[in-house]
């Protein structure tokens, strides 16, 4: 049995996060949007989720910071968190991962390869937890 | 025998390195200068070394003077020059400590030109033009121990004391005046200049490395700004297309309902246009990064089996839907590791097979890395499709440049792509070149340098 998998996703791009709705609501995730990242921070504080799912380039915080933030939440180490963006050249995914990113989804997105991806990080994360 | 002859060595190399810190320490606090300006500093270490120097001789020539050769003391005698020699140079080394630079230069050439009239006066022997080479050294002097505006005074000072001397001893004074001064002054003149053209030789390189240094903070500049903007552009470009591409997926996929198959193909056509535009904006903001030079190299230690192979397993299923095989072959000599930018030679690969596979229809592709030689190595993509007319060889690197071909529609391409992989070939110190023959297929070689100069970062 499937876990129902709870994702936070902080983007402020209308269609990423109407698509990601599309994409997510066929299968079995519970879905929470957050439009700026200390929304998305706030709402850590007090939910549980299974994985975070971050723009790089947000309005007034950028991922990374918003990483680090989210790491130092209590329990901030547990969560996975995955980044979009689109500025995508080789070298970028490397310097993601090395920032502490478990993940990169690049956009554009292809929405039907998203939720396979969110749960084998998930699954990744548990595994090495 | 051995053991004594190394114990020595050691013993020699402890006594030679604590003399060495000694030393270092003693020059250090004898004859460091204190002062910031340069050109002081020099003054000041030049007086420092002179007056230390000429404390101890002089002390050394009183003593003798006294000890060993009895001289008589009188008005003008070589104890009473010795005595005032060594109050000079001791003055000098004093008024140095207390930051007296001036003050210490003119007590030495003061010392100097003393010592040229009594020896004159008291006539050594042979040397009775001592006194010219005397001043002179005295002027020699002054050009290092005085500001470079008073060495001509000093000169000046010199034929006044070579005139008095002259009218001491009552001789004449026609080669005083006319060759002691034309030396005098010239010897001044002379190291004056060369003092100024010093000078302004310096401050002219200064200048230009002044101008090299804001220019170079410029071109910084702009290159970032140009950083900025790609990404920026990128960013821009980007969330539109993501826009398009990720809702007709969306609707192909079903996830907003079921789709007639006539509905099906027209979403079908607008999803290949926005893929093949989102590869033209990549193509276009790639070359304009690389252009702008905005890019690294990076070099890290890479095996080029294993990089292949990924590469295979990432491009096998494109080559299963064509109906074509690929495969790749590593040849004697292939090195085990290189150093190499991972990720642009990726991008150099990925775009070639992705070529060759697009335009071969039967047979296949084939991946072979070779040794050319000792320092270098390649890669050749060889496929059997429909090959390059004579000549195309030339002019399919260039940007925008595409094979004229019949089959237009099956081969469209950005006309970019090998324009990057040249590009970034060469960013790696390598070279690309192709052979080809219409209807029989093509070879593209990319040979690189076994270690490519970039920046190291942590893989």
């Amino acid at each position: 049995m499937v876990d129902e998998m709870r994702v936070l996703l902080v983007d402020d791009d209308y269609a990423t996060c109407d698509m990601f709705g599309i994409a997510l609501g066929n299968g079995g995730v519970n879905l929470t949007v957050m439009h700026e990242a200390k929304d998305g921070i706030e709402y850590l504080k007090s939910h549980a989720v299974d994985i975070v799912v971050v723009d790089v380039m947000l309005p007034g915080m950028d991922g990374y910071q918003a990483l680090d933030n989210i790491r130092r939440l209590k329990g901030g180490d547990e969560w996975p968190v995955v980044a979009t963006t689109s500025f995508y050249t080789g070298d970028t995914q490397n310097e993601l991962v090395s920032r502490g990113f478990d993940g990169f989804l690049p956009k554009p997105l292809r929405p039907s390869a998203i939720v396979p991806y969110l749960r084998e990080i998930v699954g990744r994360k548990r595994q090495s937890a | 025998m051995a053991r004594t002859t190394m114990t020595l060595g050691t013993r020699w190399k402890t006594f030679e390195s604590r003399w060495n810190t000694s030393w270092q320490k003693a020059n250090q606090a004898l004859f460091a200068p204190r002062s910031a300006d340069r050109e002081i500093a020099f003054r000041e270490r030049t007086i420092r070394v002179i007056s230390t120097i000429g404390i101890v001789v002089g002390a050394i020539a009183l003593l003798s003077s006294q000890l060993v050769f009895h001289d008589p003391w009188s008005l003008l005698s070589l104890p009473v020059l010795f005595s005032l020699s060594l109050l000079g140079f001791t003055g000098a080394a004093l008024a140095v400590r207390s930051e007296r630079i001036v003050l210490a230069g003119w007590l030495l050439v003061g010392v100097i030109l003393l010592g040229g009239m009594v020896i004159s006066i008291v006539g050594i022997g042979y040397i009775t033009n001592a006194r010219v080479a005397v001043f002179m050294l005295a002027i020699a002097l002054a050009s290092v121990v005085l500001a470079r505006r008073s060495i001509l005074w000093v000169s000046l000072l010199c034929i006044a004391l070579s005139v008095g001397v002259g009218v001491y001893l009552g001789t004449s004074l026609d080669s005083v005046l006319i060759t002691d001064s034309t030396l005098f002054i010239s010897l001044g003149l002379f190291l004056r200049e060369r003092g100024k053209e010093s000078d302004d030789r310096l401050s002219a390189v200064r200048n230009l490395v002044a101008q090299a240094e804001a220019s170079k903070r410029q071109a910084e500049e702009a290159n970032r700004a140009k950083s900025r903007f790609l990404a920026t552009m990128s960013h821009e470009l980007r969330t539109p297309m993501n826009s398009v591409l990720g809702y007709v997926e969306i609707m192909l996929e079903g996830m907003a309902g079921e789709l007639t198959p006539k509905q099906k193909e027209i979403l079908g056509h607008v999803f290949d246009s926005g893929k093949r535009l989102l590869g033209l904006i990549n193509d276009i903001l790639d070359l304009n990064k690389i252009e702008s030079g905005t890019v690294e190299v990076y070099a890290t230690v890479m095996p080029p089996k294993k990089v292949v192979s990924d590469l295979m397993l990432e491009m096998q299923s494109l080559a299963e839907k064509r109906g074509i095989w690929l495969k790749s072959v590593f040849n004697d000599g292939t090195p085990e590791v290189v150093v190499c930018d991972t990720n642009k030679l990726k991008q150099i690969l990925i775009n070639l097979v992705g070529n060759a596979i697009k335009f071969t229809t039967s047979g296949g592709v084939t991946i072979e890395v070779v040794a050319p030689d000792a320092n270098t190595w390649a890669c050749l993509v060889r496929d059997t499709g429909v090959g390059m007319p004579k000549g195309a060889e030339t002019y399919i690197f260039e940007s925008f440049r595409q094979v004229d071909s019949s089959d237009s529609r099956e081969h469209q391409g950005t006309g970019l792509g090998l324009a990057i992989v040249r590009q970034l070939t060469v960013m790696m110190g390598g070279n690309i070149s192709v052979e080809s023959e219409l209807g029989k297929g093509s070879v593209f070689k990319v040979v690189l340098p076994r270690i490519v100069a970039g920046k190291v970062k942590a893989s």
